[in-house]
C-alpha cells in the first residue's frame, strides 16, 4: 500500500533473539501518522518482545527502525532519550507498572523530571490531562493501590501522555478489566487519539478491542507476521489459516441459540527454540500440505494491499 | 444442545444467603438475600463484575470462607441437609468426593512437588478407597486421555510445572471429573488462557458434560463462555442476585436493567471501528457503604424515586418458567 504521507514509524526487516532464542524474525511494517495498528496473536507468539523492539527498549538483533524518517536503530544514550520521549507506553498491569510508594502527583512529574521539562511550565497540562482522562484532582495525593482498577489504568494512560508523545503503544489495554470499564476505556483512548493526534500501537488478545480501535492488524506467529492488512478486512475475511482460527477461537456471545462451534485449533504454539520446518504453522493448520511442511511460505501482497505469508491462503483475490 | 428444564428437586438450594466479612472500612456485605437454585445435571452461569459476590457464592456453598467472616445466614440445602448449619468436618468431607473446584490458575491448585500421577491417585481415595494403586492409577490415565493430554501414560510420570497453561487446566478438569462429584464449581476456567486454548477447554466442557451427571456451576465474566455452555444463568450485582433463569430467557431477553446494560458492554463482531462503545455509567457500590433501595439504582437510567426507598424483591417474570429479576419496573 503506498502510503501518501512519510510513516511516523517503519520496522523494516527487524528481527530479535534473546541468546539462541529468535523472538521476533524479519518483522515489517510502517505506521501512518494518526494511524492505529492492532498486533494479534496468541502467547509466545512475540507480541511483546516485538513492541519493545520497536520501541527501542531492547537492541534488535538485525533489522531497521526509523522514526518521524531518520534512523534510530540502536541508538543509545541521549539520542535514543529523545525518541523515547515521543514514544510512549501504557503498560498492561498498572499495579505493577506504577510504583506503589510514590504519590500520583509525583507519578506523573516523574516523566517531566526525567526529560528535563520544567515542571511549573508543564503542570497546568498534567492537571488538564488528569480530567481529560476523567480523573478527579483528588486522586494526586492518593497511592497507587488507593484507587480502583479502572483508574489505575487511568492513571498510566495519564503519564504516558504526559510528554505528549507521537507514538503510543498500549500493551493489552484491557486485559484483566470488567466488561463495563473495558468500553470506558476504548473509548478514552479513541478519544486521546483524536484529540492529540496519537499515532497507536496496540497489542491486545481481545480481537473485539482490536476490531473497535485499529486500522490496521498485524497477525504475529511465532515471531513472524503472518497476515497483516486492512482490519475491517482481515478480521472479516482472513486470508491465513491462523488469522481465522483466532477469529472462531473466541466463543462469541450469542443469547439465542448455539450454533456448532468450529473445531478449535489444536494444540499449542511451539517452542521458538525449536521453530517447525517449513511454514511454523503448519502442525497446527488444517489446510497444511506437504508443501508445508517443506518450505517456508514467501509473503505475498493481495489486491486489497494486505500481505499474507501462506501457501494455501483462503483467499487470493 | 440444552437440556429439559428444571426439575422441582433441585441438587442444591440456596435460600436467603447473606454473607458480610470484617474489613478495616467496616462490615462489607458482600453477599445479601441470595436465593437460587442449581438444577441436577445442569450447568449454571453465575456473571458479574468484579466484587459482585460471585466467588463468595461459590466458597459459601462449600464453606470455604476466609476467617474474617462476620456473618453467614440463610441456608445451603443438600440432600436434606443445610450445609451452613452442619459441622465443619462434615462439609470437609464432602469437598473432594461430592464437591470438586476448578481454578481460574491451576499451577496454584495442583502441588507443584509431587507427580501428576501421584495427586491424580491419591485423591481418588475419598472417592474408592479399596481400589488398588494400580487401578487408579489406570483410571487417572484413561481420564487424562479423556481430557486431550496426549501420550497420557507416559506424562502421568511429569510434574505440574512440565505442562503449559492449558495442560495444566486440562489436568485439572480430570482430577475434578475422577472426584465424579455432584457439583463442579468452575471459577473462571479459561480466564488464564489464550484465547485458542480457552477454545479447546469450552469445547472439551461441552463434550465431557454429555459423560458428567454431576452439576456444575459455572463463574464467569465472559458472556460469549456462558451463552455457549449454560443451561441457566445467575446475574449477581454488588451481592445481590439481579436476575436469574434458563439462558435463552436471561441472556435472550434480559428483563433487569443491569442485565440489560452489561449485555450492551459486549463488543459485537460488527463493531464500527472508532465507535463510541456502550459502558455503564459510575462505578459499583462499596459494598461497605451500600445505598438504600435497589443497590444498581445510582447508576441506572430508569431508576425512579421508589428504586431509592426499599431493596426489590426477586420476582418471576415469565410466569412458571424459572426467569426472575430483581427490579421495581418489571
Amino acid at each position: 500500500m503506498a502510503l501518501l504521507t512519510q510513516p511516523l514509524l517503519s520496522v523494516d526487516r527487524l528481527s530479535l533473539r534473546y541468546g539462541p532464542v529468535p523472538a521476533v524474525r524479519s518483522v515489517s511494517f510502517a505506521l501512518a501518522p494518526g494511524e492505529t495498528l492492532g498486533v494479534v496473536g496468541e502467547s509466545g507468539s512475540g507480541k511483546t518482545s516485538l513492541i519493545r523492539a520497536a520501541l527501542g527498549l531492547v537492541p534488535p538483533t538485525a533489522g531497521s527502525l526509523r522514526f518521524d524518517g531518520a534512523d534510530i536503530t540502536g541508538l543509545r544514550g541521549r539520542d535514543l532519550k529523545a525518541f523515547r520521549r515521543a514514544a510512549q507506553m501504557i503498560f498492561q498491569d498498572p499495579a505493577a507498572a506504577l510504583s506503589p510508594r510514590m504519590k500520583i502527583r509525583d507519578l506523573l512529574a516523574e516523566p517531566l523530571r526525567i526529560h528535563d521539562v520544567p515542571l511549573a511550565e508543564a503542570w497546568p497540562g498534567v492537571l488538564d490531562l488528569l480530567r481529560r482522562v476523567g480523573l478527579p484532582d483528588g486522586v494526586l495525593d492518593k497511592h497507587p493501590h488507593q484507587v480502583s482498577g479502572g483508574q489505575a489504568r487511568r492513571v498510566g494512560i495519564a503519564r504516558a501522555l504526559v510528554l505528549r508523545p507521537r507514538l503510543l503503544v498500549a500493551d493489552e489495554p484491557t486485559a484483566g478489566l470488567d466488561l463495563s470499564v473495558q468500553g470506558d476505556i476504548v473509548n478514552l483512548l479513541l478519544d486521546l487519539q483524536r484529540g492529540f493526534g496519537l499515532t497507536c500501537l496496540v497489542v491486545s488478545h481481545n480481537l473485539d478491542v482490536v476490531r473497535a480501535m485499529a486500522d490496521r492488524v498485524l497477525v504475529l506467529y511465532l515471531g513472524r507476521v503472518v497476515e497483516i492488512g486492512a482490519a475491517d478486512r482481515v478480521l472479516r475475511a482472513p486470508a491465513h489459516p491462523y488469522t481465522r482460527a483466532l477469529l472462531a477461537a473466541v466463543p462469541r456471545f450469542d443469547p439465542v441459540n448455539r450454533p456448532p462451534r468450529v473445531p478449535p485449533l489444536r494444540g499449542e504454539v511451539p517452542s521458538p527454540r525449536t521453530p517447525p520446518s517449513g511454514c511454523v504453522f503448519h502442525p497446527r493448520c488444517p489446510l497444511a500440505t506437504n508443501l508445508c511442511g517443506a518450505v517456508e511460505p514467501v509473503e505475498q501482497t493481495l489486491a486489497d494491499g494486505r500481505r499474507v505469508a501462506c501457501h494455501t491462503p483462503l483467499l487470493t483475490l | 444442545m440444552t437440556r429439559p428444564t428444571q426439575d422441582t428437586d433441585p441438587l442444591i438450594a440456596i435460600r436467603d444467603l447473606s454473607v458480610s466479612f470484617t474489613t478495616s472500612a467496616g462490615p462489607a456485605e458482600v453477599l445479601r438475600n441470595v436465593t437460587l437454585d442449581l438444577g441436577r445435571g445442569r450447568i449454571v452461569g453465575l456473571v458479574g463484575e468484579s466484587g459482585s459476590g460471585k466467588s463468595t457464592l461459590a466458597s459459601a456453598i462449600t464453606r470455604l470462607l476466609p476467617a474474617n467472616l462476620s456473618r453467614l445466614e440463610g441456608a445451603v440445602q443438600y440432600e436434606g441437609r443445610n450445609l451452613l448449619a452442619e459441622p465443619e468436618a462434615a462439609v470437609a468431607a464432602l469437598r473432594g468426593s461430592r464437591f470438586a473446584m476448578i481454578f481460574q490458575d491451576p499451577m496454584g491448585a495442583l502441588n507443584p512437588v509431587f507427580r501428576v500421577g501421584t495427586q491424580l491417585v491419591d485423591l481418588q481415595r475419598a472417592k474408592a478407597p479399596k481400589a488398588s494403586r494400580r487401578d487408579r492409577m489406570a483410571r487417572a490415565v484413561a481420564m487424562l486421555t479423556r481430557v486431550g493430554i496426549p501420550d497420557a501414560a507416559r506424562r502421568i510420570r511429569d510434574y505440574p510445572h512440565q505442562f503449559s497453561g492449558g495442560m495444566r487446566q486440562r489436568i485439572m478438569i480430570a482430577a475434578a471429573l475422577l472426584c465424579e462429584p455432584d457439583l463442579l464449581i468452575a471459577d473462571e476456567p479459561t480466564t488464564a488462557l489464550d484465547p485458542t486454548i480457552e477454545g479447546q477447554i469450552v469445547a472439551l466442557i461441552d463434550e465431557l458434560r454429555h459423560g458428567f451427571q454431576g452439576t456444575i456451576l459455572l463463574i464467569s465474566h465472559s458472556l460469549g463462555l456462558v451463552s455457549h455452555l449454560c443451561d441457566d444463568v445467575a446475574v449477581l450485582y454488588a451481592g445481590s442476585l439481579v436476575e436469574r433463569g434458563p439462558a435463552a430467557a436471561v441472556l435472550g431477553a434480559p428483563r433487569h436493567p443491569y442485565t440489560r446494560a452489561l449485555l450492551a458492554c459486549e463488543i459485537g463482531a460488527d463493531v464500527v471501528r472508532r465507535a463510541t462503545l456502550a459502558t455503564i455509567h459510575g462505578d459499583a457500590p462499596d459494598v461497605t457503604r451500600l445505598p438504600l433501595g435497589c443497590v444498581f439504582a445510582p447508576r441506572c437510567s430508569q431508576a425512579v424515586e421508589s428504586c431509592r426507598a426499599a431493596a426489590p424483591e426477586l420476582r418471576p417474570v415469565d410466569g412458571d418458567g424459572g426467569h426472575a429479576a430483581a427490579c421495581l419496573l418489571v
